[in-house]
C-alpha cells in the first residue's frame, strides 16, 4: 500500500467540477508534481490534502488510516503557499520557531532546530529580519523553512516559484531537489510549467478538468503522452492528423512505411492524430532512413539556443521546427525549405 | 509642478480658506480669551487647576472616557471578527445593520436609551414583571447611563475601523498557521491580534478623543448628574458666564488631545496603520 493514497476524490464548486473522481498513490519520500493548466484542480487536491478544502466524496488514506475529515492542524503537513503566507510580525527565526512554540517543545531544543533549519534553507545570517525585509527568494527559503521544521510527514507546494525571476527559479528548483534528497520527506508539487516539473519530480501527474490524465516518470510522459491534451500540453509538440490503411502511413501526402509504434487496435486507422517533435524534424540535412517533404517557411523567430521555424506543409498543416540558428538564418518567410524526419520520431495518439 | 498639479491644489484653497476664516480663527480667539478674561494673565489657569468642582469633572470624564472605550474596543473586536467570517450575503446585511445607527440623530438615539433604561422604562418594567427583581434598576442618569449610551454611539465607528484593519490580514496567514499545528486560541493570541495592533491603536485613539469631549449623550443620559468637561465648559460659557475658565479648560482639554495624537503617532503600531497595507 502506498504512503498517500487518494482515493476517486471528487470536489465541485456550484456548476464547476474541481476534482472529477481523482485518483493517486504516492510513495513515502517520493516528488509528485501535480502539473496541469490553470483552473484544472491541481490548488483544490492540494488543499484537500492539506486538509483545508473538503472534498464532496472520496477518502485521503495515510499509511492506512483514513484522514479525510481530519483537520489541518492535526495533520502534521507542512504547506507552502503561493505568496508565501509569513507571519509579518514575526522575525525570520520567529516564524520557524513558530510551529515549534506550538508544540510546545522546550526552549533549547526550539533554538537548535531553528539554527538548523536556518542553516538547510541558507538563512543563518537573516534570523532577526522581519519578512518584509527579506527579497521574494529569501522569503520562499524561510517559508519552505517553517514548513519543514516541525518535521512534517509531507510537504505541500502549491507553485512556490511562479512569482520568482527566472535565474532564482533555476536555483530554487535545485535547492527544493537537495532539500527533498536531504530531508526525505515527501514532497508533492503543484505548478503550470512542465519544465520546473521535468527538472525536479520523480513522477509527474498531469491534469486535465479536475481529472488526472497521465501520470509517470518526466521522461515517460515526454516520451509517450497518453493523449492528444497531454501531447499538446507537454512542449509545444506539433499535434498532426495522418492518414493510414493499416499498413502505410500517409503523412503530409507523402506515404512511408509504419512505424513499429503503432498499434492497429490502440490507435485505430483511417483518419487518425499523431505527434511529432519540434527537435525532432530536420531542417535541409538529411538523415539516413528520413522521409523528406517540401514545406514553405511561413515564420522564423529566434529562440536562444535555436531558432523556432513556423513551416506550412503540402497539405496545408503547421508545423513548428527548432532549426540551429546556421540553418536557420538562411530562411525568409515565403521561401520554400525540405525538411526530414524519421519515421521512428512520429508518435501515436490512442482512439479518444 | 505641472499645470494638473497646479489646479488640483488650486481647488483646495476656497474649502482651506474657509476652514481658516470660520473655524481657527474663531478657536484662536475664543483660546485667547483664557488669558484675557477677565483680567489679563495665568488667573484662570490657577483657578482651574486649583478647584475641586473642576477636579471631580476631569475624574468623571477620565473614568466615562476610559470604561467607555475599553467596552467599545472589547465588543466592537468581537463585532469586526464576527464580519471577516461571515459569507459575504450574510456581511453585507451585517454592515447595514452597523450602519444604521448613523442615520438615527444623536439625540434621538439618547432619548431612546432614557425610554428604555429609566425606572418604569422598558428594561425595568420586564425585568420587574418577569419577576426577575423586585424593585427597578438605577440604570440611567448615572455613569452607567450615560457609558451605556456612549458605547452605543461609539461602536459603529470602532467596529468599521477594525473591521477595515482585519479584512487586510490574508487569510493565507490564518491557513499558514492552521496547517503549522495551531489551534484556534493560539492562532487568536499569536497571529489575529497581533496583526490587528494597527487597527486596536486607531480606534482606541479615536475613542478616546471622542469621549473626552462628548456633550450631547453625557448631557441627556446624565441630566447633570454626571458632569463632563464638555457639559461643564458648555455651562460656564452659556449659563455662568464664566467665559475665562471654560476657555481655559477648553484649550488644556485641547492640549491634551493633541498630546494624545502625537504620543500615538510615534507608537510602530499606528505607524504602521498609517502606512496602510505594508506591514
Ligand atoms: N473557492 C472556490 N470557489 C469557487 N470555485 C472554485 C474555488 N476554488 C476553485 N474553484 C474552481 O475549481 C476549479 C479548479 O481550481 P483550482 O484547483 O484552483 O485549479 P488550479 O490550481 O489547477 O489552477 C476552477 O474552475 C476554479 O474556478
Ligand atoms: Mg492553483
Amino acid at each position: 500500500m502506498a504512503f498517500l493514497d487518494i482515493r476517486t476524490l471528487r470536489k465541485a464548486y456550484g456548476s464547476a467540477i474541481a476534482l472529477d473522481g481523482v485518483d493517486l498513490s504516492i510513495n513515502e519520500g517520493e516528488f509528485v508534481t501535480l502539473l496541469g493548466p490553470s483552473g484544472s484542480g491541481k490548488t483544490t487536491l492540494l488543499m484537500s490534502i492539506a486538509g483545508f478544502t473538503r472534498p464532496d466524496s472520496g477518502t485521503i488514506l495515510l499509511d492506512g488510516a483514513d484522514i479525510t475529515g481530519v483537520d489541518p492542524e492535526d495533520r502534521n503537513f507542512g504547506l507552502v503557499f503561493q505568496g508565501y503566507a509569513l507571519f509579518p510580525h514575526l522575525s525570520v527565526a520567529n516564524n520557524i520557531a513558530f510551529p515549534l512554540r506550538v508544540r510546545k517543545w522546550d526552549k533549547a531544543r526550539i533554538a537548535a532546530r531553528v539554527d538548523e533549519v536556518m542553516k538547510l534553507v541558507g538563512l543563518d545570517k537573516l534570523a532577526a529580519r522581519k519578512p518584509r525585509e527579506l527579497s521574494g527568494g529569501q522569503q520562499q527559503r524561510v517559508a519552505i523553512g517553517r514548513a519543514l521544521a516541525f518535521g512534517p510527514k509531507i510537504l505541500l507546494l502549491d507553485e512556490p516559484l511562479s512569482a520568482l525571476d527566472r535565474k532564482l527559479r533555476d536555483t530554487m528548483q535545485r535547492e527544493l531537489k537537495r532539500l527533498h534528497q536531504e530531508t526525505g520527506v515527501t514532497f508533492v508539487f503543484v505548478t503550470h510549467d512542465q519544465e520546473e516539473a521535468y527538472a525536479m519530480s520523480d513522477r509527474i501527474a498531469v491534469f486535465q478538468n479536475g481529472n488526472i490524465v497521465q501520470i509517470g516518470s518526466p521522461r515517460e510522459i515526454y516520451r509517450a503522452p497518453a493523449s492528444r491534451f497531454v501531447a499538446g500540453f507537454l512542449g509545444g509538440n506539433n499535434i498532426l492528423s495522418a492518414q493510414t490503411d493499416g499498413a502505410q502511413l500517409d503523412l503530409f501526402g507523402i506515404r512511408m512505411p509504419m512505424p513499429a509504434a503503432y498499434d492497429r487496435t490502440r490507435h485505430g486507422d483511417g483518419a487518425i492524430t499523431v505527434w511529432v517533435r519540434p527537435e525532432d524534424i530536420a531542417l535541409g540535412d538529411v538523415a539516413p532512413g528520413a522521409v523528406c517533404f517540401s514545406v514553405k517557411v511561413a515564420d522564423v523567430s529566434f529562440v536562444g539556443t535555436s531558432e523556432r521555424v513556423t513551416v506550412i506543409t503540402a497539405d496545408g498543416q503547421e508545423l513548428s521546427v527548432l532549426a540551429p540558428s546556421a540553418i536557420a538564418r538562411e530562411l525568409t518567410p515565403g521561401s520554400t525549405a525540405t525538411c526530414a524526419l524519421l519515421p521512428s520520431a512520429i508518435g501515436f495518439l490512442a482512439r479518444e | 509642478m505641472s499645470s494638473f498639479q497646479r489646479w488640483a491644489f488650486g481647488l483646495t484653497v476656497p474649502a482651506a480658506l474657509l476652514t481658516i476664516c470660520l473655524y481657527v480663527v474663531p478657536i484662536l480667539q475664543v483660546l485667547a480669551l483664557s488669558f484675557t478674561e477677565p483680567t489679563f494673565g495665568l488667573g484662570n489657569y490657577v483657578e482651574m487647576f486649583g478647584s475641586a468642582a473642576i477636579g471631580r469633572v476631569v475624574r468623571t470624564t477620565m473614568i466615562v472616557s476610559a470604561v467607555t472605550t475599553v467596552l467599545t474596543i472589547v465588543m466592537s473586536y468581537a463585532v469586526a471578527f464576527a464580519l471577516v467570517h461571515m459569507r459575504p450575503a450574510a456581511r453585507r446585511v451585517a454592515l447595514f445593520m452597523v450602519m444604521v445607527p448613523f442615520w438615527v440623530s444623536v439625540l434621538v438615539r439618547a432619548f431612546a436609551w432614557i425610554t428604555i433604561l429609566r425606572r418604569n422604562g422598558v428594561l425595568n418594567s420586564a425585568l420587574v414583571g418577569s419577576g426577575a427583581i423586585a424593585e427597578p434598576l438605577e440604570l440611567v442618569y448615572n455613569q452607567f447611563g450615560v457609558i451605556v449610551g456612549m458605547v452605543h454611539y461609539m461602536m459603529p465607528f470602532a467596529i468599521l475601523l477594525l473591521y477595515a484593519n482585519l479584512s487586510e490580514i490574508d487569510p493565507r496567514i490564518i491557513q499558514a498557521a492552521r496547517s503549522l499545528g495551531a489551534r484556534p486560541v493560539t492562532i487568536f493570541t499569536r497571529v489575529w491580534l497581533p496583526l490587528s495592533l494597527p487597527g486596536l491603536a486607531i480606534a482606541s485613539l479615536f475613542i478616546v478623543i471622542f469621549s473626552l469631549g462628548f456633550l450631547v449623550t453625557p448631557a441627556i443620559l446624565g441630566a447633570g448628574r454626571v458632569l463632563m468637561v464638555a457639559e461643564y465648559i458648555s455651562v460656564q460659557i452659556s449659563s455662568t458666564l464664566r467665559w475665562g475658565v471654560a476657555t481655559a479648560l477648553s484649550t488644556t482639554l485641547l492640549l491634551v488631545v493633541g498630546l494624545l495624537v502625537a504620543v500615538a503617532a510615534r507608537s510602530p503600531a499606528l505607524r504602521a496603520a498609517f502606512e496602510g497595507g505594508r506591514r
